[in-house]
């Protein structure tokens, strides 16, 4: 069913001669519409910022003098700017009764409605809404002198007039036109005429049939019926169903406190411009995150939060918190691989339940439907309720039918007027291969049909990222690897390989300027000096390209090291390139064991590369660590990349030093990070584990310390020096 | 030597005469006063004519290009044919000479010998064969000066030149760390600027105790002095051979007690081995990191903290080339018994080359001068200056770079690198870009240098 509407067939089926018609003349014409314009009002309605924000719910549909068709503009900001009110038409049913478009935005906004005929001002207010299209009634505080209520009189004919009020160069205009009798049946069997949005529809006589609120009129003839036997619901259930809705998002949907384990801190990446920036990531690694959290009444939730497998590695706990602020566990199911979104599983029942929708979206064009806006900002859940129509859609991701934008960014859920939850703000993942591109907007929101969802929770094996979950401290900073230090391309380098082109000038690309012994690179056989243009995985839409953000531009200043300020050490980064890049990350996202080929350049030409997402060695970040409180340091094992940056090799002993505590005994000594500790007292320290062993004596130790080519002795005392108690 | 007392004295009173009148408010006591002005006037007077103002034309790379850049310095004389000594930073890469002496003759000079390490260098005027002799200063003996001497510093401060500024010695023994490989620092007040490199440091008996090095910017209450033993020790050297052929082990020591560091080895003598080169001659003999030097020729040294390093290092560094010396050290309760054999230390300093159009200077790697550098590349060159705006300078080439590869060609030498530049400069108009394969910190690294463009256009 989703899929039809790709393939639509619309039958054009030209009923009549559409501006030809001989029954009135232009004179007839002129006095029917002195006559009909007395049925047609000005609606204005007054608008006003609330808590800072414009009225930018709001949807104005406009018919655009380019194009002749009908276009939606949102937010009236520019109404309240200029000190004017919007306006729009309206149709006089009885003295005290107007219909007009609904403008569906929330009441927080509508400062005042006034109706106008003339110089006849009156204000009004709604007191009932179509629930099937496009309108509103509103009742008048008094009836306006010289406006006639209109008399629906009119016959079944062949050729239908349409009059409406169109504000125009400065005035209102009441004019009248032939409707374009254009029949089209959509792939869903649906037949419609298409009209004019907001025009009392005549019949061939000039008698008002009815009123037309939408684009379309339905071609089973329904559609002639007037306004008063339109559905409606009044403005007082309304409000009992808003409330209801209320009821129920206070406690369904409910402010969800995400807690992260600390972010490791370290020096960064000395080559990165960003030292934070990674991969679709976040600008900061977060601590904390809010999120509106969904409960269904199989005691799982949605969390509808858009994190990245970086991030979601360090998610230590989830709490749901209650109307009262008492925190409710939730424990984690999964990440669904195409939405923001993860799953959770409430540990006891303590919240109602929402239902969600599997309906088609596309069967709620125009109608009433009930709107919970509901945002969470640090501890503050913010909430708005009220009314929305969806009037359009488009087709999107995999084809599916979503819903145009109902507002911007904002987090509305859109129920249907029983109370189903239809569409849902939430984030959509890109694949790996389009990560790269517009990252700032990879996080946008959009209005998805509760359809496609429930669908994605009916298989959650299918449709969930096994890399996207939670990972213990160890497992924090695994990584996949190919095994190779890149090099950023620029445009110079990428016209010497030939390849300008095909690496957009230089943007995408990076050269290989190392392969580890023993990597996944290495036995592919790829070598220093070739260029590594793209990958090509599966189930990528396309090929993704290789980008590095590391710039490897400054060698690492040893000499500086005793001259910095024992503070600024720990915030040094390390000398080598880390393995931490977008290159590794983006290998990381696609997931350990997927296959892929990769593109490479040499002089020789192309080759490919069979190749498949292997995890690291362990590497600098991730290497097994000690940390000494008595000497106030701590040491981590020599990794591949620490080691063929010291020329170290896999027999030669040693532990790296990560931090020196200021102020602390291996400080005073001297002791930098990034110093290697190869002896103690003689002996070869071969990991952190034989440097706790051999550090634990509390007699004094002998370290041997080398930075690069050079090398000292260091002795320190591990007795602890006892104050010396009066006698 | 036996009438120092008596100055020492005299110095005494004169200072409680000074405090004394300015107390007073009222005019000195005679005698007094006048008797050290005597004695600052005689000193003066005995070494100021020897004092000269030295202007260099000096050729530079730093920038990027070759420049040639005056620069201006103090020397002074010390023997009638006109030898004089002067800092070897003065003179390094010197083309042109200019001395102007305090009579206002002046000549041209010639560099008879530099060391780097000591920071000196003996120079020697080119005079005309009937030219009257020239005014010459003595060395005196700076191991006798204590604090609190009143010595006076003599030179051309910021280009001023036939200047003296008087001061005490404010310390004997002073180490600068990473600027005492042979010898301590003699540090005083006397004001010291930019210029009085070179420039004598003259005792209240009109003796040269020591040549001028540094200064610290600010406060200028810091000049860091060469003492006059150890010019004399090596100046033989410096005449003979143009350089002071030191010797090298290949050995790193570190003292007994390292208060800074908070590093103390028990026992009072010998000095430790801090770290041994993997193929120098102590690593030949089989010395380690951690071991303890006891005797180095028969000879016993003993370093207790790190004041005690440079004369220990500057000893060694005199041993006789190629003859083997016997060494007794310790390693744990063990006394061991080691020949090693000195090698040369050869040169400290990479030569440079200019590549103009590419906008480039290049430096060839030394052991001694770059020791990061060296770690990744025995034999090679390095990224020197680079020019701004320039090619290099656009193609994100960085300093110290490790040229790797010029297009195709391996780069083991300046001799490589200068047959590349040539090359690619003479086939311009054919072919205007070279990739340069570099390594930056320790990773290879690629860059596409156009030299299309001529920078130096005008």
């Amino acid at each position: 069913m989703t899929r039809l509407l790709k393939w639509t067939v619309v039958l054009f089926l030209l009923l009549s001669v559409t501006y030809a018609s001989a029954e009135l003349t232009f004179k007839d014409r002129n006095e029917l519409l002195t006559a009909l314009s007395r049925h047609v009002v000005v609606v204005e309605y007054t608008l006003k910022y609330d808590k800072g924000k414009p009225p930018e719910d709001m949807m104005i549909k406009y018919t655009c003098s380019g194009c002749g068709k009908t276009h939606t503009r949102r937010g009236g900001a520019t109404y309240v700017e200029q000190r004017r009110p919007f306006e729009t038409v309206g149709f006089l049913l009885d003295p005290r009764t107007v219909v007009t478009k609904d403008i569906a935005t929330h009441s927080r906004f509508i400062e005042k409605i006034t109706v106008s005929f003339g110089d006849k001002r009156t204000g009004a207010r709604i007191v009932e809404y179509a629930t099937d299209r496009d309108a509103v009634f509103l009742k008048l505080e008094k009836s306006l002198k010289g406006a006639e209520p209109i008399k629906f009189k009119g016959k079944e004919t062949e050729v239908y007039w349409g009059l409406s009020g169109v504000q125009g160069n400065g005035s209102w205009t009441t004019s009248m036109f032939p409707l374009q009798a254009v029949v089209a049946v959509d792939s869903g069997g649906r037949g419609y005429i298409s009209a004019v949005e907001d025009c009392l529809v005549l019949d061939e006589d000039g008698i008002p049939v009815t009123i037309s609120m939408n684009p379309e009129l339905p071609a089973d003839g329904n559609w002639k019926m007037p306004p008063k036997k339109w559905d409606t619901i009044s403005a007082r259930k309304l409000e009992t169903r808003l409330k209801g809705l209320e009821n129920l998002a206070e406690s369904a949907m409910v402010r969800v406190k995400l807690s992260f384990r600390s972010p490791k801190q370290k020096g960064g990446d000395m080559f990165s411009a960003n030292r934070f920036r990674s991969w679709g990531g976040a600008a900061a690694p977060t601590t904390e995150a809010q999120a509106v959290g969904v409960c269904f009444d199989d005691g799982t939730a949605l969390v509808l939060t858009h994190l990245d497998a970086k991030t979601t590695a360090r998610l230590e706990k989830i709490a749901f918190l209650d109307s009262e602020g008492k925190e409710h566990e939730a424990s984690f199911v999964a990440t669904l691989k195409d939405y923001g979104a993860i799953v959770v599983k409430l540990e006891k029942p303590s919240f109602s339940s929402v239902v969600l929708s599997d309906k088609d979206v596309r069967e709620f064009r125009n109608e009433l439907l009930l709107k919970a806006q509901i945002s969470v900002k640090g501890e503050e859940r913010e909430t708005h309720y009220g009314r929305a129509r969806i009037t359009s859609y488009q087709l999107s991701y995999d084809g599916d039918v979503y819903p145009t934008a109902d507002s911007k960014g904002e987090a509305s859920f859109l129920f249907t007027l029983d109370g189903a939850l239809l569409v849902l703000p939430v984030g959509r993942r890109r694949s790996v291969a389009f990560r790269s591109e517009r990252r700032y907007n990879s996080k946008q929101v959009i209005a998805t049909p509760a359809q496609l969802l429930v669908k994605a929770l009916s298989d959650l094996k299918a449709n969930s990222d096994p890399n996207n979950r939670p990972l213990s401290e160890q497992q924090e900073d695994q990584l996949a690897w190919m095994g190779v230090v890149l090099q950023k391309m620029d445009a110079a380098l990428a016209r010497s390989y030939r390849v300008l082109s095909e690496t957009k000038n230089g943007a995408s690309g990076a050269i290989v300027a190392h392969v580890y012994p023993g990597s996944p690179a290495a036995e592919a056989g790829i070598e220093a000096g070739m260029l590594l243009l793209r990958i090509r995985v599966k189930d990528q839409p396309k090929p993704v390209d290789v980008m590095v953000d590391n710039e490897m531009s400054t060698s690492f200043r040893w000499e500086h090291l005793d001259r910095m300020p024992a503070e600024y050490l720990s915030r040094l980064p390390a000398p080598w390139p880390s393995i931490d890049n977008t290159f590794a990350r983006m290998l990381t996202d696609l997931g350990l064991g997927t296959e892929y080929t990769a593109e490479l350049v040499s002089e020789d030409g192309k080759h490919l590369k069979e190749m498949k997402v292997v995890a690291s060695p362990a590497h600098y970040a991730s290497a097994g660590k000690y940390k000494s409180e008595k000497l106030g340091m701590t040491v981590r094992n020599l990794t591949f990349e620490v080691r063929y940056y010291m020329h170290k090799e896999t027999k030669d002993p040693g532990v790296v030093v990560s931090k020196v505590e200021p102020g602390t005994k291996a400080a005073i000594t001297g002791v930098k990070p990034y110093e290697l500790i190869t002896h103690i007292n003689g002996e070869p320290v071969v990991d952190v584990t034989a440097f706790e062993k051999l550090i634990a004596s509390d007699k004094e130790l002998t370290l041997s310390v080398t930075r690069m080519s050079d090398a000292r002795q260091v002795r320190i005392k591990m007795t602890e020096t006892k104050d010396a108690k009066p006698e | 030597m036996s009438r120092k007392p008596f100055y020492l004295a005299s110095v005494v009173t004169v200072v409680a005469a000074i405090v004394v009148c300015a107390a007073k408010g009222a005019p000195a006591d005679g005698p007094t006063l006048s008797g050290f002005q005597e004695i600052v006037g005689s000193a003066t007077e005995k070494v100021f004519p020897a004092v000269v103002f030295v202007k260099c034309l000096r050729e530079s790379h730093e920038s990027g290009k070759k420049l040639s850049r005056e620069v201006a310095g103090s020397g002074v004389i010390v023997s009638e044919k006109g030898e004089l000594i002067t800092n070897w930073h003065v003179v390094d890469n010197a083309i042109e000479i200019r001395c102007l002496l305090h009579d206002g003759r002046s000549f041209d000079a010639e560099v008879v010998g530099s060391d780097k390490d000591l920071d000196i260098a003996l120079l020697r005027l080119k005079m005309p064969d009937d030219e009257d002799p020239v005014p010459s200063a003595s060395l005196g003996d700076s191991s006798v000066l204590t604090e609190g001497d009143f010595v006076m510093a003599m030179g051309a401060p910021w280009g001023m030149a036939r200047s003296v500024s008087i001061g005490i010695v404010s310390c004997t023994r002073r180490f600068l760390v990473d600027h005492s490989e042979y010898s301590l620092w003699l540090q005083t007040d006397a004001a010291i600027s930019p210029g009085n490199s070179g420039g004598p440091l003259v005792n209240t008996e009109g003796e040269v105790v020591g040549i001028t090095a540094r200064g610290i910017m600010y406060g200028g209450d810091m000049g860091f002095v060469i003492p006059s033993v150890v010019i004399r020790e090596i100046l033989p050297r410096l005449r003979q051979s143009g350089d002071i052929k030191w010797a090298w082990i290949g050995c790193e020591l570190q003292p007994i007690r390292d208060f800074n560091r908070n590093v103390y080895f028990e026992g009072t003598n010998g000095v430790i081995v801090a770290h041994v080169s993997p193929n120098g001659p102590a690593a030949a003999a089989g010395i380690r990191d951690g071991d303890r030097i006891l005797t180095v020729a028969g000879q016993a040294i003993t370093a207790m903290s790190e004041e005690d390093l440079p004369a220990i290092r500057r000893g060694i560094a005199l041993l006789p080339i190629g003859k083997p010396v016997e060494c007794r050290i310790q390693r744990g309760d063990k006394i061991l018994s080691v020949q090693m054999v000195p090698r040369l230390k050869g040169t400290v300093e990479g030569d440079e080359l200019d590549c103009p159009r590419w906008d480039m200077t290049l430096k060839a790697i030394n052991q001694f001068e770059n020791k990061d550098l060296y770690f990744y590349r025995k034999e090679g060159v390095f990224v020197y200056g680079i020019k701004y705006p320039g090619n290099a300078s656009t193609a994100r080439v960085r300093g110290l770079d490790i040229i790797v590869k010029i297009g195709n060609t391996t780069i083991n030498g300046l001799k490589d690198a200068k047959v590349a530049h040539e090359k690619a400069l003479a086939n311009i108009k054919k072919k205007s870009r070279v990739m340069i394969t570099v390594l930056r910190n320790g990773i290879t690294h690629r860059i596409s240098l156009d030299f299309s463009r001529d920078y130096e256009r005008d």
